[in-house]
């Protein structure tokens, strides 16, 4: 990778090869999954690297609102898209509007990766993390493999200048046999992912303000078991509103988060694992109410799957609207115009005197 | 009483500076201007060649564009003009209509906003980037316009 920091290289890892975690690869099958189900990913093996915690703040970009500064660019070819082939998706770092390349020596390895790429189905059932590979002057690409015909959306990230900047890309159709979306809503807390399960504890949720959501990891027996080291986390934790207009990637030890439209101040920040070691928390902070739904990616400790490999816990969340006061709005309205025709009247009893009262 | 008659003057002030600064100060380019005139136009996303054709149209400052924009592709592709707020999506073998009022003078790009792929056009690779095809907008005029499909 030309002009890469060898320090942060480690002399374990050339982004420039292929690799990947593609959980919506052609290792997967084609038949719906389950919440919770096992998504394992195919794509060569790597060498893990070092990382650097995350530090900065994360700002959100729609691609097709940036006119000025650092943008990511997608396209994918070959058209049709049809669900089943391998496609090829390219991602251009570039600054508008001269739309001149960003030297990827000029980005940061972030969670071990110079760039990461999210991507879901309309109906949030199908889930994709993978990592494209350097394919030139501030050009990334990657293969991908559709699973399921229906509309995607696709999020990318980078790190540049100690900002972690996620581009929401205009969503793709892919053509082909069956359904395109299959929504299923469930708020169950416990999920079952291979030879492991899952648990969210919450309360309730409420949008703009810190939430904790904490997740266990156990065996089927209920014993509790750690996680390892995914790509620099003990988890992964990518939130999605189901209009797709709002995107959060949390890792648990660090303050990675993005929130559509906002830039952010370490809103969804920080996971501190318990001393039980099986309990990964987080505080998330919802931009608005709505239904969310949370991807957990993970290694449980000592599983025997390839290295880029993880498992998926999906659960679904209902974001409820904050409530500033217990009185209703209308009662706030009327209180402040109180107040402020008081404030009115002073100044003018102060400011304006009325010469006939003189 | 005074105070009634400075806060008539703060109206008073605040209305006719708003129309000192519309009529003498705001440039003539800058002030929004509707001819009330009409031109249509047919936009083309050829098939299989990453263009919209015609690569240029031409329009005056005021008019109400109409385009109906046909994507051949057997995919879909997006047309956005970001001067005049314009952003929706072309699904595959369909005809869209887009409507906007040219209120800016100059040189304005529209392009394709959803990923299309890429391939070989007579010879030369072009890709969903290359998308890109232009309005030229032109001083208000008097005379009718040469535009084609015109209607008053």
């Amino acid at each position: 990778m030309q002009g890469m920091d060898h320090s942060m290289m480690s002399g374990k890892i050339d982004e420039s090869q292929p690799h990947g975690h593609d959980a919506g690869g052609q290792s997967m099958t084609t038949t719906p999954q389950p919440m919770g189900s096992p998504m394992m990913s195919g794509g060569p093996m790597t060498t893990m690297m070092d990382h650097s915690a995350h530090t900065g703040t994360t700002v959100f970009h729609e691609e097709a609102d940036v006119k000025n500064g650092l943008s990511v660019n997608m396209n994918i070819s070959p058209v049709p898209y049809i669900a089943g082939d391998s496609l090829s998706l390219s991602f251009l770092v570039n600054i508008k509007p001269q739309n001149t390349f960003v030297s990827t020596s000029d980005l940061q390895i972030e969670h071990e990766k110079l760039m990461h790429v999210i991507g879901v189905r309309s109906d949030l059932n199908e889930f994709f993390h993978i990592h494209p590979q350097v394919a030139g002057e501030g050009s990334f690409a990657v293969e991908h493999t559709f699973n399921k015909p229906g509309m995607y959306k696709v999020w990318s990230e980078i790190k540049k200048d100690d900002v972690v900047h996620a581009f929401g890309h205009p969503q793709v159709s892919v053509q082909g046999t069956g359904p395109k979306e299959e929504k299923s809503i469930s708020f169950n807390r416990n999920v079952y992912v291979g030879e492991y399960q899952a648990s969210l504890q919450n309360g309730t949720l409420t949008a703009s303000r810190d939430n904790r959501l904490a997740i266990n990891i156990s065996t089927l027996n209920g014993v509790g078991v750690k996680t390892e080291d995914y790509l620099g986390a003990s988890m992964h934790l990518s939130i999605i509103k189901d209009d797709l207009k709002q995107f959060i990637h949390a890792h648990p030890e660090g303050h990675t988060h993005t929130n559509r439209g906002i830039i952010n101040e370490a809103k969804a920040d920080v996971g501190h694992d318990h001393s039980a070691e099986s309990l990964i928390e987080f505080n998330i902070n919802f931009p608005e109410p709505g239904l969310y739904k949370a991807f957990a990616q993970f290694r449980p400790e000592g599983i025997n799957l390839p290295q880029d490999d993880y498992l998926l816990a999906e659960f679904w969340l209902q974001v409820e609207e904050k409530r500033s006061f217990a009185i209703s709005s209308w009662w706030g309205l009327l209180i402040f115009s109180v107040i402020a025709i008081g404030l009115l009247s002073l100044a003018v009893n102060k400011y304006i005197s009325v010469r006939g009262a003189e | 009483m005074n105070k009634y008659f400075l806060i008539l003057g703060a109206v008073i002030l605040i209305v006719v500076g708003g129309g000192i600064y519309r009529k003498f100060i705001l440039s003539e380019s800058s002030r929004p201007y509707e001819s009330g005139k009409t031109v249509y136009y047919t936009v083309i996303a050829e098939r299989d060649k990453w263009i919209f054709s015609p690569e240029e149209i031409v329009v005056e400052r005021g008019d109400k564009v109409v385009m109906e924009v046909i994507n051949e592709d057997d995919y879909d592709h997006g047309i956005a003009i970001d001067a005049f707020g314009v952003s929706q999506r072309m699904p595959a073998n369909a005809t869209i209509t887009v409507e906007f009022i040219a209120t800016q003078e100059g040189e304005f790009p529209y392009y394709c906003s959803v990923p299309c792929g890429e391939g070989i056009v007579d010879g030369k690779k072009r890709t969903h980037f290359d998308m890109i095809s232009k309005i030229k907008v032109k001083p208000a005029a008097a005379t009718p316009t040469l535009s084609p499909n015109t209607n008053n």
